[in-house]
């Protein structure tokens, strides 16, 4: 099918049955609304261009930059569709948690800036909130600035409306519909458009635990506000933490081939444990649908920070510094820095590697010893037999910890292989004469 | 709706064996009740972190956090050092026990502040070069001839490769005053330059450690001046998890957003909404801010997420530390203080407001009670009864103090009782050690100040005395 514009492919985004054998109930129809099927990934594209639209030719004629406050997917469609009018683009925000979104933003030619988050002394006054900050730079340069305002525009949950009215062409009834509880414009958008045609459906909220939110100490609340939150609007609210997010996410990928975020992830798993409760019953067969927002491969750092036993798995069988057992480890020769020090005197017998940051080494070394920086040394010695077998090899870090890895792993490689006790701040604190490279 | 405070067993132990009626006649204000025992464990765990990084680190205890002197002898018993923003701060860190290698100053200094720091060796954090001109002047008046250990400190820290919005700040200097500071130190050869120290602009330990990794560099650079510092002091406001149950002060906060919604009547004083706020199309906003008044991590944490961060070149923090030898400095006040104290006040009556609410007035106000700019006591106090057993009844009511004024209030919230409190009864404020206990502590109206006093375990049983007669070594 041939489109003339990237606009056009914003809205009627396919709808995906989940198999039964993946969820297990017996008297629910799940279904899938692949939000992400929309140009630039999310949801997010249809209120982007929602809200952006009826400001458009306004914004050109004056050259103004398009100003919000997203640290998402939000600021990611709004930064493509700005460009691609020819505008720029600037996001205020005061955590962009995902490293991969503010690549992308800045990526995409889009001005980042962050808010330090609170201030040391608690100022009462000092609302310190990015929409009020964003509101009042408006304000101050209104003819240089065009807020599109996500949490407070009604653009945004009317952008869901026609989601909603996509779904009602699908589906005779709906008796279920589960959103996760963000700016909260997708889940009241696509309701109250069932609504108004006249389905019976309930509203199922979904909001992460915020106790659960533990890095950082900061929660859901931060990352998602619910400005149009309305809670007599939901027949319940029910919340989930991390790791149920991560579980839901890698059913989805692994089990239906949605390859959906987080977000979707703790929807889905929310969604299921929810239906469980009511599963025995129902004496009919119940429609429910969730809406998979985003994709899933801007959260791997994310998903790695909570789950890292999910990436070990993956690491190869070839013998590596890191894979190094706690058996071997105890097993690890070191020297003392008194018969290092002894050592030094014949430079023919051994090879002296330091392994710590190259301004540590250049303030002060061990003399002989050789500067190669930890992660290339691994690099190196995993590739097969890089030094010399006919010297010992003696390994130097900062507190003889990581050093004990290597001589361990090299003893593994068949080398005579120690670690300095104690590490390099040992043999310094124990005054033997250390070597400098003077600056410049 | 209840905040309850978390609480150690230590304190609910106390609370519910001793008689606070007793405590509380002691003094007809505010009574203050430190236990300085309390700091240890904090202190082990946090020196234990760091070795497990192989990471130097030195703790120096603000002593602003608290004016009960117990703690700052607690702290020396210890081996930390103790941060001192004043002359009598420093009088008192003396009067301790502590000398001048333990000691760090900060903050704005007069000539007789700085005097004494130099007489005793004090290491000093320098805010400004008027100021280190002034110490050079103060110097030679002595006629001292030891030497002085001085950091700087950095007012605009930046993080590389990131946009940061940032607020300016009365304290410390800029980066690009720092080739003066060299100049003058190298023409002084008494001071010895140790390093930096710098205030994060917020409690998100990431910002913190992107600053840290940043002042790395600038440790780096003065190397290529000749300098051999090795010391980053990331300064304090380590924040603690104070309420029971975190997910609580959520739902509050989401009932009060209801509330504000549909203009019902508030649980809350006069116009306190927490940071939350009505805009013009009638949406909340601010909810970061009302939902970020309470924390529910630690300094552990935090200090275990700054350590394992990574710099822009994908090394870890801890690491790049450790093979540098650099002294990682923290100030921590609150977050020492943890579970450590805890103020008695008593009700005087119990009455009705105006608009029909209930309210109890006590005898101590505000000042007895607050943290700088007035930031309340949030969480809800226990009620000790002096009759125990009047049956249960749920009350809702504020706590009024005794000033002069219409928001002397104790705490910002309507706070529910399982019984109703009356004149006599008891209010216990839990976890107050940490700024809370008389950091404003004033008398207007001429209200007696708060007074403080020291509890403390000896032989398995509780012992009270003053800070003054407080023996950490019992």
């Amino acid at each position: 099918m041939i489109y003339n514009h990237v606009t056009e492919l914003i809205g009627n985004t396919p709808l995906l049955k989940i198999d039964p054998q993946v969820h297990g109930l017996k008297n629910f129809e799940i279904y899938a609304k692949l939000e992400y099927y929309n140009p630039f990934g999310s949801l997010k594209d249809r209120v982007a261009w929602n809200m952006l639209e009826p400001v458009l030719t306004n914004s050109i004629d004056n050259n103004k930059t398009i100003i919000e406050s997203s640290s998402g997917n939000t600021g990611k469609a709004l930064a493509v569709l700005a460009k691609v009018y020819g505008l720029d683009f600037k996001t205020i925000s005061n955590r962009i948690k995902v490293p991969e979104i503010r690549m992308m933003l800045q990526f995409l030619g889009a001005e980042v800036e962050e808010l330090p988050g609170l201030s040391d002394c608690p100022y009462p006054n000092d609302p310190n909130d990015p929409v009020t900050i964003v509101r009042t730079l408006t304000n101050q340069h209104p003819n240089k600035y065009e807020f599109t305002d996500q949490y407070f525009s009604d653009l945004n949950w009317q952008a869901h409306y026609k989601a909603g009215i996509e779904l009602s062409k699908d589906f005779d009834k709906i008796d279920y519909f589960f959103g996760v509880l963000g700016t909260c414009g997708s889940t009241y958008g696509v309701v109250k458009a069932l609504t108004d045609l006249n389905y019976s459906v309930k509203a199922i909220g979904v909001v992460a635990d915020p106790a659960s939110w533990v890095p950082g100490g900061r929660n859901m609340n931060e990352l998602w506000e619910t400005s149009f939150f309305k809670k007599d609007f939901y027949t319940n609210i029910v919340n989930g933490d991390i790791q149920h997010a991560i579980a839901g996410m890698q059913t989805l990928n692994q089990k239906c081939g949605i390859l959906a975020g987080p977000t979707s992830g703790l929807n889905y798993a929310c969604m299921i444990d929810y239906l469980k409760t009511i599963d025995e019953s129902q004496t009919e067969t119940q429609t429910a649908v969730f809406i998979a927002c985003d994709r899933v491969e801007s959260y791997m750092n994310y998903t790695k920070k909570y789950t890292p036993e999910l990436f070990q798995a993956a690491t190869s069988c070839k013998p590596s510094v890191n894979s190094i057992t706690v058996e071997q480890l105890e097993l690890s020769r070191t020297i003392s820095p008194q018969e290092l020090n002894l050592k030094l005197a014949d430079s023919t017998e051994s090879t002296i590697i330091d392994i710590r940051g190259n301004f540590a080494y250049s303030i002060g070394h061990i003399k002989g010893s050789i500067n190669i920086l930890d992660e290339l040394f691994s690099q190196i010695i995993e590739q097969g037999k890089a030094l010399p077998q006919n010297k010992e090899i003696i390994v130097v870090c900062s507190i003889g910890k990581i050093s004990s890895k290597y001589a361990a792993f090299l003893s593994s490689q068949g080398y005579t292989a120690y670690s300095l006790e104690g590490g390099f701040n040992n043999y310094k604190k124990l005054g033997f004469e250390l070597q400098k490279i003077l600056p410049k | 709706m209840k905040i309850s405070s978390k609480i150690s067993p230590e304190l609910q132990e106390f609370i519910s064996t001793q008689n606070l009626f007793d405590l509380k006649n002691l003094h007809e204000g505010v009574v203050h009740i430190g236990f300085p025992q309390q700091i240890e464990k904090t202190i082990q765990s946090v020196q234990s972190l760091f070795e497990e990084s192989g990471v130097d680190s030195k703790i120096y205890f603000v002593h602003k956090a608290t004016k009960n002197n117990a703690f700052i002898k607690q702290a020396y018993k210890l081996g930390i050092g103790v941060d001192v923003a004043s002359y009598n701060e420093l009088v008192s860190a003396l009067s301790c026990g502590f000398v001048g290698d333990r000691i760090e100053c900060t903050g704005p200094k007069n000539d007789d502040f700085l005097r004494l720091a130099l007489c005793h060796c004090c290491t000093i954090n320098l805010d400004s070069l008027q100021e280190l001109e002034r110490l050079i002047v103060i110097y030679k008046q002595l006629q001292l001839t030891t030497t002085i250990k001085v950091l700087i400190r950095i007012n605009n820290p930046i993080i590389e490769g990131r946009n940061i919005a940032i607020k300016p700040s009365r304290f410390g200097s800029n980066p690009n005053d720092l080739s003066q500071f060299y100049c003058i130190f190298q023409k002084n050869s008494f001071l010895r330059f140790d390093g930096f120290h710098f205030h994060a602009y917020g409690y998100d330990p990431l910002m913190r450690a992107g600053i840290l990794a940043n002042t790395i560099e600038l440790i780096k650079d003065a190397f290529d001046h000749g300098f051999e510092p090795n010391t980053i002091n990331i300064g304090g406001a380590f924040r603690e998890k104070t309420i029971n149950n975190y997910q609580d002060w959520s739902t509050y906060i989401e009932d009060l957003e209801q509330k504000i919604v549909t203009s019902s009547p508030l649980p809350t004083w006069g116009k306190d909404q927490f940071g939350l706020f009505l805009n013009e199309q009638g949406r909340i906003g601010g909810k970061e801010k009302a939902i970020s008044r309470f924390y529910n991590s630690s300094m552990i944490n935090d200090l275990q997420i700054i350590l394992n961060s990574e710099t822009s070149d994908g090394r870890n923090v801890n690491i790049i530390l450790a093979e540098n030898m650099i002294n990682l400095v923290i100030e921590p006040g609150f977050a020492l203080l943890q579970q450590a104290g805890i103020s008695i006040i008593r009700i005087i009556e119990s009455k009705t407001f105006s608009d029909g609410r209930s309210g109890i007035i006590v005898e101590g106000n505000i000042y007895n009670l607050s943290i700088a700019n007035m930031l309340h006591y949030t969480i809800d106090p226990i009620l000790i009864k002096q009759n125990p057993n009047q049956t249960n009844q749920k009350y809702s009511t504020f706590i009024a103090g005794n000033l002069c004024h219409e928001d002397d209030f104790l705490v910002e919230r309507e706070v529910e009782f399982d019984q109703v409190p009356e004149a006599g009864d008891l209010l216990v404020f839990v976890n107050t050690a940490g700024y809370y206990a008389g950091f404003e502590d004033a008398t207007p109206i001429m209200h007696p100040i708060s007074q403080q006093l020291v509890a403390f375990q000896k032989n398995n049983s509780w012992q009270i005395t003053t800070p003054t007669n407080y023996n950490p070594y019992h």
